[in-house]
């Protein structure tokens, strides 16, 4: 899809619930023109997952590399993020690495952030790149990749 | 130590060889090039960029023989980069040479004399000890930029940013960073923020493919993410220049290529949903902090 051709997007963060895709689903059957865009969610790729549950439903949507989300907010592509969080624990939402990057981003940008609870996934810090198969790393080359926490501040 | 990377793209007799970037860090192949047709297939398929193409540029317009045909036929087929501008600059050494060989080949030397230069330029602004976070590739320049800060008694740390989806930040920036053994870490184009927000870094140094006056610039996808959050946590954004243009950056078509290659190197992994590949985006000056330019010249916002 060219850039030009998308219009207001629903930005998907995270790893939806059951009851976070039926949120999505009701989204896109209320409004047929609404983009839900799916990042890669880094290094996890857990955007190719949820890509894979919205094929199931039925939900159109689209792909992206995490870091074609600036343009994105900067050309007033996305209209709204869905965050789908870990965990809420002193006013810090917990969610998958990248988690700050797109709520940062998204407020830069006045964009509204709407949270939901999300699957908690455990996983390991020592995901690195996709050329694991290929490279061989050593430790610490490369940074662990966390949860991380997202200040209220941030999104309220 | 030069990387392979500082000089892709070499002239030997009548055939141009192009390290074959798409293969690294995996493999280190050249493949020949002998036409313009050649030249721009490997253009297209992303077989050399950034510096490497403006090395094939000028030795295709030497086997070509001409120049504004192989200007407007590589402008074609990578349209954000200003192939023009280099025409014009091959054009006005070929006035003081015979052969536009010779004109070519006195360019490039100084281009990368100049690079040198801009990496001691640059070193000199950089913190004691810089922790420096990076996107894509710049062919070498932060080896020289590495042994510029050390020789200012400095010292220095990459992060490197991995760079989807042609992962030019670990395939070929740790690669040449760890083959010359410099510290360096990589991490996901995700991380940006937590590495700032965490003081892991200190400055943010990028290439840029176009620069204009005003000190907007086009670079690789994700730089202005980059640059918009290193702006919010206050962290130096430095960009490398060359050529700026007295031109509304709006106006330079950002090329967008084709959807398959966002889903290289995963593998066969997953589906393969409808997808988005804008592969430039534009930084407003607003969120740089100083432009390094390939005269020497310091501007610092």
């Amino acid at each position: 899809m060219r850039l030009d051709e998308m219009k207001g997007g629903l930005l998907l963060w995270g790893v939806p619930t059951g009851k976070g895709i039926k949120e999505i689903k009701e989204r896109t059957q209320d409004n047929r023109d609404l983009y839900v865009l799916v990042p890669e969610m880094r290094p996890y790729l857990f955007g190719l997952e949820v890509a894979g549950r919205l094929i199931k439903e039925g939900i159109k949507h689209v792909y992206a590399t995490d870091n074609m989300l600036g343009i994105l907010f900067f050309k007033q592509k996305i209209k709204e993020v869905l965050f789908f969080y870990k965990d809420l624990i002193d006013k810090n939402f917990s969610g998958i690495c990248g988690s700050l990057y797109v709520c940062l981003l998204a407020r830069l940008h006045h964009v509204p952030i709407k949270t939901m609870q999300g699957e908690k996934i455990i996983l390991s810090a020592q995901a690195t790149s996709l050329l694991d198969e290929y490279m061989s790393f050593h430790y610490n080359d490369m940074l662990p990749a966390e949860d991380e926490a997202v200040p209220e501040g941030i999104i309220r | 130590m030069r990387s392979p990377l500082s000089l892709p793209v070499r002239l030997q007799g009548h055939t141009i060889s192009v390290l074959d970037e798409t293969k690294l860090p995996l493999e280190e192949t050249y493949i020949e090039v002998k036409t313009l047709d050649d030249a721009l297939q490997a253009l297209g398929q992303m077989k050399t960029r950034a510096f490497g193409q403006v090395l094939l540029f000028f030795y295709t317009c030497v086997l070509a023989g001409e120049i504004d045909e192989v200007a407007a036929s590589f402008k074609k087929t990578r349209p954000t980069f200003d192939f023009f501008t280099l025409a014009d600059a091959l054009k006005g050494a070929a006035k003081g040479t015979s052969t536009l060989r010779e004109a070519a080949i006195r360019i490039i030397e100084g281009l990368d004399k100049k690079r040198t230069v801009r990496a001691q330029r640059l070193a000199e602004i950089l913190p004691q000890e810089a922790r420096i976070l990076t996107i894509c590739n710049v062919n070498g320049e932060l080896i020289y930029l590495y042994e510029a800060l050390t020789g200012q008694g400095k010292t220095a740390t990459f992060f490197v940013s991995e760079t989807r989806p042609y992962l030019q930040g670990t395939r070929l920036t740790l690669w040449e960073l760890r083959r010359a053994r410099i510290p360096a870490r990589v991490l996901c184009d995700n991380q940006a923020a937590v590495v700032m927000q965490k003081g892991l870094i200190n400055c943010v140094v990028t290439g840029s493919d176009r620069s204009t006056d005003k000190g907007d610039i086009i670079n690789k996808i994700g730089t202005y993410a980059m640059a918009r959050l290193a702006h919010y946590f206050t962290i130096p954004f430095y960009v490398l220049t060359q050529f700026p243009q007295a031109l509304d950056i709006e106006k330079i078509a950002i090329e967008e290529r084709p959807v398959h290659e966002v889903f290289m190197w995963l593998d066969g992994k997953g589906p393969r949903p409808e997808a988005l590949y804008p592969s430039f985006d534009i930084t407003p000056a607003e969120y740089i902090s100083g432009w390094i330019d390939i005269s020497g010249e310091v501007r610092c916002a």
